[in-house]
């Protein structure tokens, strides 16, 4: 189930909350249980067994880990978690990219089958995972109820589209939650603004990304100079808006209930660095192959010779993580070499201006690599954008499509900075100064939520168009 | 407003944490302590707890109002008998409720079928669309001048005649020429033989396929909306191919005439923008189709009648389609063809259906054409406004009565053209009760012939339309069965233009893949009063329908008092 359609909204989740609210508190957690685990049949029930088998492995293993003394025990059920969970995430989501490339080398196997990707098996596996390995080093205490695991790996709000949420998080909120009047508010607040921002912002520039740039078409390779930039500008709008919308959608539906997730997003596109942005993009992801990859491996504490290594390796998972295709694992290592340059050579010599010029150019090229699995389709576009396509430099089709939407153009480039986030909390504080303030204040705080909400389902109930890029994952 | 406040008593003192009150307990005579007692309340009671109090009071109220609007949409969603079937807005059925497999349960292919259901069907849908469609326009300026799916290129029109080798063949010798030839089993004439084994176009995509060509190159400006054509040689030789068949198996049984209709951009905008815009020159492009086409095909000049008369109303502004008064011009050049007299269509009675906002309007959504709404003038044909159609027409006995020109002046803006032979179905029968001398004809059409055909009423006894989209007959047995004279096999160039479009109607020509049971329906025997007299084509009907022959006397007399009151 999509977050961002009307049978979510209106039958999903309304139900759900009405519930979540009439029972007894102590049933809730088998509410939000039930709730998930049908959420996620919805995408096709046979993979709920996938995934309450994962987490009866890591339930198992992190038991075994808490309550064997010996390291030798303790090493072996944590090798037994990862080579069940990795061995199973490279099946589903690696197998066939994995004898494609063997065939194209050796010719062998013949025929390689179609294996259909559980949903959200990337975000689940990394959750449980993580869950694992922090019993391993005594950040986190195992579990006992099996249920209660299941809730966290299953939990409908982050198990499809993340965050990846640490077990340490969550661990004591599963057992209480106390969520505040103000909670509830900004809870209720944080998921409309993410579902207007899905159904209105992100919808549309996926809209004009695709018209300008349909991927598989063909279409690809007749466009015009300013077509590849306005796509890919765009497109770059998209990624963000919709991802940050999902993680919005989720900490918000969080918080009504009483979770407090961390933040996934930073206003990345505010970042002065490569280094900086992948501070702020994607934070759950980064900061999980930070903190299970790259430290492992020795992290930056090695020698200069090693660094290189363990980035390599980090930046060369983080981007076949994002889909079994050579193109992200190109994206990986586009921001591998970015970093090392900005590691080792430019070091802190940027200055601050054009620094963020750099880093939305480099962040703007890499969208090209990681949106086109098709290399002759990737090159065409990156030929194109430096203007050698040979189709002309600007079109009537691409004025058109610029006029009719500069407007939404605008406002996503502002949404994309925390201009909205400084208005509100200065708006906060000039209302405690001022009665006039606080009335506009106040008044947009009551209409803020609602109003958006209905935007929002009027948006997605005019729109058949509804993409959410890191779905299958 | 002040002993609301949980933290004040009813005299406006506070009750303090008990760090505060250990030290602040005391004689009431200790003035400082009443003092902070005082500072406090002003503190918690003063304008920053009126503060607290206003913001919380409404962050309560959004958290009420967005409760509210998830229960309202609930139980809207749950009202299953408010559940639309067809959108007029968009002219389709909606998705319905899906088919329950255990395969589609387990792979989850059925719930996301009913997440389509539920959204496409949500009884509140079309009102949103259409604010939907006003929001956008927020999103930017709408310019005057404005071009819609792009991307399209044009063959190069090759001259009237030449054939595909040959114009392929320009940059290779002569020999690989011929060898060319005979490997792509290239008849005379140059026309390529079609490929019998390609697989069985898949109708609905077929269909979706055509229906996204009127969106793919539009040229819009004042308003008004064109669409251009890109000419694709190997396409084009396909469609020729095809009516060469169909004429080749109809020879000696019926003519075959072919009427490809040039789009609105091709009569009303200039060549030269037209070639600007990269599209290719409609007059040559249907001059050549109609040059690949054999000498058993009688092809029907289209463009210059409406070339012609390109001042006078015949396309729409906000819909793809042509009117009825340019469909009449193409008619007139038609008669002039066959030699017959064309019809008095001025005469006929004449309905108008304002406010039509048509397919671009509600594809291309730009708001300002609702202000520029077209006008559907409709005219009935001074025979019969009765008709039969087939929405399914392998059923026997399913045909629906309906009318030539159907009055929609209640009807839904968008739905306007469908005022026209009752819109799209797979087959349809109009019988002439002022005609007796056995004259039929059977149109192959797509959405263009609508007009078309309702022009053509009183010119035959008895009209036969098939939508190419949507009908399983066989032209030849059908043709044979009811002894039809003239086939008109009718596209626009956009339409014609494509494989689709030649393989769709391939599939009614030489009869393969479609799922025909025996000969089709049996159609509705309609006597007139000299049914008797006629021997030929209407004795025929009658027998065949054998079923109905009891009821021949009572329908004699319906028709009687139909044509009474026509």
């Amino acid at each position: 189930m999509v977050f961002s359609s009307l049978v979510f909204l209106f039958v999903f989740l309304a139900a759900h909350l009405a519930i979540y609210h009439l029972v007894d508190p102590k049933y809730r957690n088998l509410v939000l249980l039930v709730s998930s685990l049908f959420f996620y049949s919805w995408g096709g029930p046979r993979y709920l067994v996938l995934l309450m088998g994962e987490t009866l492995a890591s339930w198992l293993f992190a038991l075994g880990i808490e309550r064997s003394e010996d390291s030798l025990r303790k090493r072996l059920c944590i090798v037994g978690e990862l080579v069940v969970l990795l061995g199973l995430l490279a099946y589903f989501k690696y197998a066939g990219f994995l004898l494609g490339n063997f065939q194209a080398i050796f010719g062998v196997p013949e025929f390689i089958p179609e294996i259909v990707l559980p949903i959200g098996i990337s975000f689940y596996t990394f959750q449980l995972i993580s869950y694992v390995v922090d019993v391993y080093r005594d950040k986190v205490s195992a579990q006992p109820n099996y249920w209660k695991l299941l809730l966290y790996s299953s939990l409908f709000h982050q198990c499809i589209a993340g965050p990846i949420v640490r077990y340490e998080t969550v661990q004591n909120e599963i057992d209480e939650r106390h969520p505040t009047r103000n909670d509830i508010y900004y809870g209720v607040r944080r998921f409309s603004v993410g579902l207007a921002k899905k159904a209105i912002l992100a919808n549309s520039c996926a809209a004009v990304a695709d018209t300008l740039l349909p991927v598989g078409t063909g279409g690809v390779f007749t466009q015009v100079t300013t077509g590849y930039w306005l796509g890919m500008a765009f497109y770059m709008l998209q990624i963000y808006l919709d991802f940050s919308a999902y993680s919005d959608m989720a900490i918000g539906m969080g918080r009504m209930v009483g979770f407090h997730y961390l933040e996934n997003f930073n206003y990345p596109y505010m970042a002065h660095s490569v280094q900086e942005f992948w501070r702020r993009w994607h934070m759950s992801l980064s900061s999980f192959f930070r903190d299970y990859v790259y430290i492992p491996l020795g992290g930056s504490r090695v020698e200069p010779i090693l660094i290189v290594r363990n980035l390599f390796i980090t930046w060369f998972l983080t981007g076949m993580w994002h889909g079994a295709s050579w193109n992200y694992i190109c994206w990986g290592l586009y921001f591998f070499a970015f970093l090392m340059l900005e590691r080792f050579v430019i070091r802190d010599r940027m200055p601050h201006a054009l620094g963020h010029v750099y880093a939305i150019v480099v962040v703007y090229i890499g969208w090209i690599l990681f949106h086109f699995e098709n290399f002759a389709e990737m090159g065409q576009v990156l030929v194109g954008v430096i203007g050698l396509a040979g189709n002309g430099f600007t079109s009537l089709e691409v004025h058109t499509l610029f006029l009719q939407n500069i407007f939404l153009l605008v406002f996503c480039i502002v949404a994309c900075t925390n201009l909205g986030k400084r208005i509100h909390r200065a708006s906060f504080h000039a209302a405690k100064q001022n009665d006039l303030m606080l009335k506009v204040f106040s008044a947009s705080e009551a209409i803020t939520p609602p109003l958006l909400l209905l935007l929002a389902v009027v948006a997605l109930a005019g729109a058949s168009y509804n993409p959410f890029i890191y779905f299958q994952f | 407003m002040g002993s609301r406040n949980p933290r004040t008593d009813a005299n406006g003192s506070t009750k303090q944490p008990s760090a505060e009150r250990s030290a602040s307990t005391g004689s009431f005579a200790n003035r400082p302590s009443v003092d902070r007692n005082a500072a406090k309340s002003a503190r918690t009671e003063g304008p920053s707890a009126n503060y607290r109090r206003t913001i919380s009071r409404r962050r309560g109220f959004a958290v009420r109002a967005c409760a509210a609007i998830m229960a309202v949409g609930l139980v809207v969603g749950l009202v299953f008998f408010a559940r639309p079937s067809t959108s007029e807005l968009e002219n389709r059925t909606l998705t319905p409720f899906p088919d329950f497999s255990v395969d589609d349960f387990l792979t989850g292919a059925f719930f996301t079928d009913v997440s389509l259901w539920y959204a496409d069907t949500y009884p509140l849908r079309e009102p949103m669309v259409h604010l939907s469609q006003n929001v956008k326009s927020l999103y930017g300026i709408q310019p005057n001048e404005a071009f819609y799916g792009g991307g399209r290129q044009s063959d190069e029109l090759p001259a009237v005649g030449q054939d595909a080798a040959s114009n392929s063949a320009n940059a290779d010798g002569a020999d690989e020429n011929s060898s060319d030839s005979t490997q792509q089993g290239l008849v005379q004439g140059g026309v390529a033989k079609r490929d019998k084994n390609a697989p069985v176009p898949d109708m609905q995509q077929a269909s979706a396929n055509l229906e996204s060509q009127i969106t793919s190159g539009v040229y819009m400006t004042d308003n008004a909306c064109y669409t251009l054509y890109y000419f694709s040689q190997d396409a084009c030789e396909e469609y020729c191919g095809v009516v060469n068949q169909a004429a080749d198996l109809l020879d000696g049984i019926a003519t075959v005439y072919s009427v490809i209709i040039p789009t609105n951009a091709g009569v009303m905008l200039d060549a030269d923008l037209q070639k600007e815009l990269g599209a290719a020159n409609q007059e040559q492009a249907i001059d050549y189709l109609y040059s690949r086409m054999s000498d058993k095909v009688v092809p029907i000049e289209t463009f210059d009648p409406l070339y012609e008369h390109r001042d006078e109303y015949l396309y729409f502004r906000t819909d793809h389609h042509w009117t009825q008064l340019g469909a009449y011009y193409v008619f007139e050049n038609f008669c002039r063809a066959k030699g017959i007299e064309p019809p008095n269509y001025r005469s006929w009675e004449e309905k108008t259906f304002d406010g039509f906002l048509g397919a671009y309007y509600t594809e291309i959504g730009v708001a300002g054409m609702a202000n520029h709404a077209d006008s559907v003038v409709a005219r009935i044909p001074s025979s019969t406004n009765d008709m039969y159609y087939w929405v399914d027409d392998l059923v026997d006995g399913s045909e629906i009565q309906g009318n030539v020109i159907t009055d929609l002046a209640d009807a839904d803006p968008s739905a306007l053209y469908q005022t026209f032979v009752c819109g799209n179905n797979a087959l349809s029968m109009i019988v002439n009760p002022t005609k007796n001398d056995g004259s039929s004809c059977l149109i192959i059409k797509d959405s263009f012939g609508n007009p078309f055909t309702s022009v053509t009423v009183d010119s035959y006894q008895y009209v036969y339309t098939f939508d190419f989209r949507y009908t399983s007959q066989d032209l030849v047995s059908f043709v044979k069965k009811h002894n039809i004279q003239d086939v008109i096999i009718e596209n626009a160039i956009m339409f014609a233009g494509t494989y689709d479009a030649a393989a769709l109607v391939g599939t009614i020509v030489d009869g393969s893949n479609r799922s025909v049971a025996g000969d089709g329906p049996t159609l509705p025997t309609s006597v007139q009063t000299d049914a008797a007299n006629n021997g030929g084509v209407q004795g025929q009907a009658s027998q065949q329908d054998g079923v109905n022959a009891g009821d021949g006397a009572s329908q004699q007399e319906q028709t009687g008092a139909h044509d009474a009151t026509t």
